[in-house]
């Protein structure tokens, strides 16, 4: 690695402004959550575990923050002009490594008021010192110095390479305590009453047909008994839910993290792929009945018309984007752990001077998180909502040196700080929507990453 | 703004009001429930809506304006006007079959609560069924059917499609009203000439 830097240090030093050097090598490889683990608290970790795909991020070369309407084109911006005057050797890295900007948005555009999220702006991505790549084919390791003419690169290379070789060589996971953190509800916010009340409005909302769909969310505030460990956590992520991506974003004294089954957009190579899923029954015992309810979705004018929807906006907010684009006439039905949906898929080969953060742009907030009409369903929550969802439910991901890379959506996800952790869900109401099971699903939902936390007292 | 805050509050109060409507059906639905499933007073809903029925009355006008303008829309996308009436009948068929509350409250309730809810109820039939002998005049321009009272024809249409809607919203079996709409379609074309092979060509999606 150092001798792949020097010569690009070299030309750094000999530069007017600070420059970015970059390098990348091949590296044995490391258990994603392991090396985490060893770097917590300063790390970002994305794992894909059905994918074989991991990104570690430890320490901070570089970071751009923002907030508002253009917050976006401003990180797509300034991540260009790094990069254009960067120094990059990563000629033998697959996607995903080389420089990386790993991060993500908060729900709404303007900063939060809410002490929780007080560390998290509206947009907040980090180019790590040091980047672990892994995927089916290998592991990488990516290194990136912001150096400044006529300093001393060469010492801080080494010494961020010396950090690499600590943190590499752990050999086990931080010990676990020796009985699971026991962990007990404070707060619900808001309140049930009121929750159910929303939903009752919301839902009276949509009986009367001023709005299609509104996705009310809420939060739990849970108090542990000894500080939540990170880590374990994600560990039984990995275990409970390795279809869905795994994150955590640490920032100030917090961290950020969930097991999210919703993806936004990937791009790679310029290629999107993205896909519209809407419409949904459940799973059978057995394969056969699995069959006939997936008949049964795709003959039901109600789900077809609710799929339809959604691949359309979808549709209308990829397409300026694109220079062509492809999905198939009909959806197909796709299989989860407890449900199926209809699904189509949407490729298209993306022009040439946008990238992914322009697509998240148009894509975010999707039906799925807000509710349709976009512009309707999120004043109501605003109304709703007591609280401020902060990252839940924004953009989370990656964009690379090209403009390629992905976002997931941030659900079943909470901040965790100390011993304290607020948990954040959402349903989807719709107009028959029953207020009781709504605050019923909403709680499976919580309880999805509460139970990854510790053992949950309710 | 704060005009704007007023109009969402009224708004609230419709949302709220048509969640209570729902729930205890019109005679029994108080304005004092609907004020606090609102998270307003009594008084605060009377502000906006002077009385019990003028809640409802309003609560139906926009109801069914959005009815109407989305069959406008749904219209829209095509040209030709067989597909037009068919895609008008698939439309209110498949807003009431996502919304069978509301098409009780509307079409049951409604009808028992007073005359000027009558003479809203009248006004939309009259709407949609004038949507219809639109696009039946437009056939018969074009040739597709043969000339016949587009009026009558449309009142028929409508009055099928009701009959079909009432029946099922009666019905104690959580039936697919859906699963009617291609019977519906069928008699309806036929019954103004529209060929076999037109009729099926229409069913494939």
């Amino acid at each position: 690695m150092l001798a792949r830097l020097q010569p690009l240090l070299a030309t750094a030093d000999r530069g007017t402004g600070p420059t970015l050097v970059v390098a990348t090598v091949a590296v044995p490889a490391i258990d994603p959550v392991r090396l985490y683990a060893a770097a917590a608290p300063r790390g970002t970790i994305w794992v894909q575990p059905a994918e074989g795909f991991a990104l570690v991020g430890i320490g901070e070369a570089w970071s751009t923050r923002s907030h508002g309407t253009g917050r976006f084109a401003e990180v797509s911006r300034s991540w260009r002009d790094l990069i254009s005057g960067a120094l990059i050797d990563a000629s033998t890295s697959p996607p995903g490594a080389g420089p990386i900007l790993l991060g993500g948005f908060a729900f709404l555009d303007e900063p939060a008021e809410s002490r929780p999220w007080r560390d998290f702006d509206p947009a907040s991505l980090v180019l790590p010192e040091l980047l672990l790549t892994t995927t089916r084919d290998g592991a990488w390791l990516t290194l990136a110095l912001l150096v400044d003419a006529g300093s001393s690169a060469s010492a801080e290379a080494e010494s961020l390479l010396s950090s690499w070789a600590t943190l590499a060589a752990a050999d086990r996971d931080p010990q676990p305590p020796a009985a699971p953190n026991r962990l007990w509800t404070v707060a619900h916010r808001p309140e049930s009453q009121q929750w159910r009340d929303s939903v009752a409005r919301l839902a009276g909302a949509v009986g009367r047909g001023r709005l299609d769909k509104a996705v009310l969310s809420r939060c739990i505030q849970l108090q542990g008994t000894d500080a939540i460990e990170v880590t374990s956590a994600l560990r039984n992520l990995e275990a409970s839910a390795p279809e869905s991506t795994i994150f955590a974003v640490t920032r100030g004294s917090s961290t950020f993290m969930g097991a999210s089954p919703e993806r936004l957009a990937s791009l790679r190579d310029r290629e999107l792929d993205t896909m519209a899923m809407a419409g949904s029954t459940r799973r059978a015992s057995d394969s056969a009945s699995d069959e006939e309810l997936a008949a049964r979705l795709l003959a039901s004018d109600k789900e077809r018309e609710e799929h339809a929807v959604v691949v359309t906006m979808l549709r209308e907010a990829v397409s300026p984007l694109v220079e062509a684009m492809h999905m198939p006439p009909e959806p197909s039905v796709e299989r989860f752990r407890h449900v199926q949906h209809l699904v189509t898929p949407i490729h298209g080969r993306l022009r040439e001077d946008v990238d992914i953060l322009a697509l998240v742009e148009r894509l975010h907030p999707t039906p799925a998180v807000a509710g349709t009409p976009r512009f309707l369903a999120l004043e109501l929550i605003a109304d709703e909502e007591p609280g401020d969802r902060g990252w839940y439910a924004g953009p989370l991901g990656w964009v690379d040196r090209n403009g390629d890379g992905e976002f997931i959506v941030a659900l079943r996800s909470g901040l965790i700080e100390g011993d304290t952790a607020t948990l954040f869900a959402g349903c989807g109401i719709m107009a028959d929507s029953d207020p009781e099971r709504e605050w019923d699903e909403s709680s499976s939902k919580l309880m999805a990453l509460g139970s990854a936390l510790g053992h949950v007292e309710l | 703004m704060k005009q704007e805050r007023s109009t969402r509050r009224r708004e609230r109060i419709l949302d709220a009001a048509f969640t209570v409507f729902s729930r205890r059906g019109y005679r029994q639905a108080g304005v004092d429930e609907v004020g606090r499933q609102a998270d307003t007073s009594k008084g605060g809903v009377y502000f906006h809506f002077p009385t019990k029925e003028a809640l409802f009355l309003e609560l139906l006008k926009t109801t069914a304006d959005r009815l109407v303008g989305k069959v406008e829309r749904a219209i829209a996308t095509v040209s030709d006007p067989i597909e037009r009436a068919d895609i008008a009948l698939a439309t209110v068929l498949g807003v009431f079959a996502g919304h069978r509350t509301m098409a009780r409250l509307f079409l049951i309730d409604a009808v028992g609560a007073g005359s000027e809810f009558q003479a809203e109820l009248q006004l939309l039939h009259e709407r949609f069924s004038g949507l219809i002998a639109e696009q039946l005049d437009a056939a018969v321009e074009d040739g597709s059917i043969a000339p016949i009272d587009t009026r009558i024809a449309a009142m028929a249409w409508f009055g099928a499609l009701n009959e079909v809607v009432m029946r099922w919203l009666m019905s104690e079996q959580q039936a697919r009203l859906e699963d009617a709409y291609p019977t519906l379609r069928a008699i309806l074309l036929r019954s103004v000439g529209i060929a076999e092979d037109r009729i099926e060509a229409l069913t494939t999606r």
